[in-house]
């Protein structure tokens, strides 16, 4: 575990709300980065952020440093991106996702349209092969790493994506 | 890798965004006080809701307060006494015995009299079902 970060969460659980804070700055702009990919959407990530950052608030009193803060994240991350896009199909069935999103200014209307069209088709693939996209696509981490947030092995991990990437191809023809 | 791996891997989205980490973590921290406020509310809610069943539950067992809801019992007490045309033919009846009491004014006759009566509503009542 990265020394700064375990000194982080030991000094927040003696009370020190400051530590929390500094942990917070530290990981935010790859914690919101990271739903930015999923949602295109400014706003949206933020607001997706601060639920994984409340969350912490409340768990990390009872961290026990069995594993890494950062695959601890990770799996909050995720579950977190996995219960939105499960909301969001009920958005999108109603509908509701029309409204003009605020998405970075360089990027084709094209480009967002694929992204969009993409994350409908990681919804529908089956749960495990979904964790392993989305931690693949969005995160960017290695299949090493993938494998220690999902606790499975790495060629495991490798399959589920290769089984997904199909999946993917099919559903967008 | 296949091409279309490298694909959906090249659809991630470098943020550069920037973010105003003061106000970030203001709102972070009104929203867990938000959370905790909503926590206590809530359990207040179902400690009101639970003594409001208990209260109710207590209420219905008792025999008096279920003949009192004039709601739940619209054909007792009351609106019986208002509505319904037994009611009404049974205050005749009780009339007529009042009648019968001032009239003869002796127990005996009285008893007979009452005796003649019910033997009558009874032979009635069998003719008219």
């Amino acid at each position: 575990m990265n020394e700064i970060d375990k000194d982080l969460i030991m000094k927040y659980q003696d009370g020190d709300i400051n530590s929390f804070n500094n942990l917070v700055l530290r990981h935010l702009k790859n914690t919101i980065g990271f739903f930015f990919n999923i949602t295109n959407n400014q706003m949206e990530a933020e607001d997706l952020a601060q639920d994984v950052f409340v969350k912490l608030h409340k768990h990390l009193k009872n961290f026990n440093f069995n594993s890494k803060f950062t695959t601890y994240l990770y799996r909050v991350n995720m579950n977190k991106a996995n219960t939105w896009l499960t909301r969001n199909k009920w958005k999108r069935f109603l509908h509701l996702d029309q409204i003009t999103e605020v998405s970075v200014p360089d990027q084709s209307i094209e480009n967002d349209w694929k992204r969009k069209e993409l994350w409908n088709a990681v919804e529908k693939l089956p749960y495990k092969q979904k964790q392993v996209t989305i931690l693949r696509v969005a995160e960017q981490l290695p299949f090493k790493i993938i494998s220690e947030v999902l606790e499975m092995k790495t060629g495991t991990a490798k399959v589920h994506f290769h089984h997904a990437v199909n999946n993917i191809k099919r559903e967008l023809k | 890798m296949s091409n279309f791996e490298k694909q959906i891997e090249n659809y991630h989205l470098k943020y550069y965004c920037k973010v105003d980490n003061e106000q970030f973590i203001q709102k972070l921290h009104q929203r867990v006080k938000d959370k905790n406020i909503n926590k206590y509310s809530r359990y207040l809610l179902l400690l009101l809701f639970f003594a409001f069943s208990l209260l109710r539950i207590s209420d219905s067992k008792n025999i008096d307060n279920f003949y009192n809801d004039s709601d739940l019992n619209f054909y007792s007490g009351e609106q019986l006494e208002e509505y319904s045309d037994s009611t009404y033919m049974n205050n005749l009846y009780f009339l007529e015995l009042e009648e019968a009491f001032f009239a003869i004014g002796e127990i005996w006759y009285v008893l007979e009299f009452l005796d003649e009566i019910k033997i009558e509503e009874e032979y009635h009542y069998e003719n008219y079902n």
